[in-house]
């Protein structure tokens, strides 16, 4: 039995005087494509945080991997868990090719220069979100998912076993937000990936991962299979809204929509 | 991938470091009086001293003087996640300036000329220094640089240098006023071999440095957080990166004055024809940056001989223009 490659253990975290997590704890396992949601501010995007070290925990233990994740170094983290944001500002018009070299950073020493090693791994990452035709093209020039993609190929060329992705269909259309999520689900089970995506869409989200957790109250409310947890009552008491579950042929989960 | 390699880091900094060499050159030649390679050569005294003794410290300075604003200018633009950043937005410059104008009202320049080295850029770069460790001081919250505090605190600072330089230029004799008016304009007059070197030898190792945390400051200018989750460690790149292109930055105005516009401009201009990897940016900015100042002080000493002319006035006369054009056409990177 390999380690999970994430686990909370009554992780507690507060930003200033707000408490965000009163006592968090959930394991996601190898090979898992696990979505978590939530309402605003239930901590979704805090959790992603916590995960990779950019705030730390006030109190409970975060493992990456089967190790505390304090005892690990920057880079390591960085090996063990790759994030994809939900939207990067650009500053400068760096190219494709650039941005998802950046992602091999935890592996490249120092100031060095990226190896033949790396640019095979940059260009199979490319490969693998489908986008190898963008190779060369300023990220400015691209539409928004086309970039979404290229953010996901810099957090697959990081080579880590688990994938943490932040609403990444969120400013995508349907076709898109569709197209991404297959992609995660392919890559998942291709290469053995853990996949954690945060995401608003409860729809969306359990028509492709297999496990939901709900957020809420500061710790996990619900947790299972989208069949087991995707009632008119966990809803309602997650989100405060009264919503309503009708079976649909063909889909996997209850379809949720607002009463 | 056609990302930089070695080899083109290597040739687009050779290219770039000939221009350099060959503007340099050019600019030992150019003056109230051209001396020609041919006379050059000639082993005539008088040539000797008007190069050597003259031009030659000149130059150099304006090459070190150049390079490092312009290299500091790319790192903080990378560093605030800024492209109107210049080395001059975060206050060091104007505590400098402060210092160098509090050397010209006390008349320190006559009463320490037994010192090995002149006062006033010594002045200078102690107010440089000053400056960043106050500036350092208000920015460092929970133990890491804010990029936003650091750029209200260096403005507000820099209002509060040149509050104080207003005053003293106010009470100065005439002919103080006019001294520190001509300093404020930023050139390169009177610069000794000595100073020149100084400055070369603190600008240089800083370039290296700068250089060295350019893939740092590649992942950096995505965002804090995803350059910590890339596995860099953000907050020492940055603390750094601030540390080193400000005692740069120091070291520049200490002997030159706040020369105008070359930090925000030749950066931008390197961008648009080199990329934005700043492992190469930092360096070709240096390069290019010396060039610029070496050219530019040239062509002010020509247009205003047999007289002299600050370079300030120039590069800011002649890159304004230039940027405002590069901004009409939409190049000079994305404003957030």
């Amino acid at each position: 039995m390999t380690a999970a490659p994430l686990a909370f253990e009554a992780v507690r975290f507060a930003y200033g005087d707000a408490p965000v997590f009163t006592d968090l704890s959930f394991a996601i396992h190898p090979g898992e494509f696990a979505a978590i949601l939530g309402p605003n501010g239930s901590g979704k995007t805090t959790l992603l945080r916590l995960a990779t070290r950019v705030v730390r925990a006030a109190g409970g233990r975060i493992l990456l991997g089967g190790e505390p994740l304090d005892g690990l170094p920057r880079r390591e983290v960085a090996r063990r868990a790759a994030v994809v944001p939900q939207e990067e500002t650009r500053l400068f018009n760096y190219s494709v090719d650039e941005i998802v070299l950046m992602g091999r950073t935890p592996w490249v020493a120092g100031f060095g220069f990226e190896g033949g090693e790396d640019r095979r791994i940059a260009r199979a990452a490319l490969e693998a979100v489908e986008a190898e035709h963008l190779r060369g093209r300023p990220l400015g020039e691209l539409s928004g998912g086309e970039r979404q993609r290229v953010l996901l190929a810099r957090a697959l060329a990081q080579k880590a076993p688990l994938l943490l992705l932040d609403e990444p269909t969120a400013h995508l259309d349907l076709r898109h937000q569709v197209a991404v999520l297959r992609l995660l689900d392919g890559l998942r089970a291709r290469e053995g990936l853990t996949v954690v995506l945060i995401s608003h869409d409860v729809n969306l989200a359990a028509r492709f991962a297999g496990r939901l957790l709900f957020l809420g109250e500061g710790r996990v409310v619900a947790d299972g299979p989208p069949r087991e947890v995707l009632t008119p009552d966990v809803l309602t008491r997650v989100y405060g809204a009264k919503v309503a579950a009708v079976d649909v042929p063909g889909l996997p989960a209850p379809f949720i929509y607002p009463e | 991938m056609n990302a930089l390699t070695p080899r083109g880091w290597l040739l687009r900094l050779g290219a770039l470091l000939l221009l350099a060499l060959l503007c340099a050159v050019a600019a030992l030649g150019l003056g109230a009086e051209w001396i020609s390679p041919r006379r050059l050569l000639s082993g005539d005294p008088r040539v000797a001293f008007i190069l050597l003794d003259l031009r030659l410290p000149r130059v150099l300075a304006g090459l070190f003087v150049g390079g490092a604003l312009a290299a500091c200018g790319a790192a903080f633009q990378a560093l605030l996640r800024n492209p109107l950043a210049s080395p001059f937005v975060l206050g060091v410059s104007g505590g400098g300036s402060l210092g160098a104008v509090l050397a010209i009202v006390l008349g320190l320049d006559a009463a320490t000329a037994w010192l090995p080295l002149p006062i006033r850029p010594l002045f200078a770069f102690a107010g440089c220094l000053a400056a960043l460790l106050l500036i350092y001081a208000v920015a460092r919250q929970g133990g890491r640089l804010r990029p936003e505090i650091l750029l209200l605190a260096g403005v507000v600072a820099n209002a509060f240098f040149l509050s104080v330089m207003g005053f003293l230029q106010y009470v100065a004799s005439p002919h103080q006023a006019q001294e520190i008016l001509r300093w404020m304009m930023g050139g390169l007059f009177g610069i000794t071999m000595g100073a020149a070197l100084l400055t070369g030898a603190i600008v240089l190792a800083g370039t290296v440095v700068l250089t060295a945390l350019g893939r740092d400051l590649n992942v950096l200018s995505l965002g804090e957080e995803t350059a910590v989750q890339l596995g860099v460690p953000a907050a020492r790149v940055r603390r750094r990166v601030f540390v080193v292109a400000s005692l740069m930055t120091g070291a520049a105005v200490a002997v030159a004055g706040p020369v105008a516009f070359v930090g925000l401009f030749v950066p931008h201009a390197v961008r648009l024809t080199l990329g934005s990897d700043h492992r190469l940016v930092v360096p070709a900015s240096f390069l290019a940056g010396g060039a610029v100042l070496v050219l530019a002080d040239a062509a002010a000493r020509v247009a205003a001989s047999p007289g002299e002319m600050p370079v300030g006035l120039l590069t800011a006369a002649l890159g304004a223009p230039l940027f405002l054009v590069l901004l009409a056409r939409g190049r000079a990177g994305r404003i957030p």
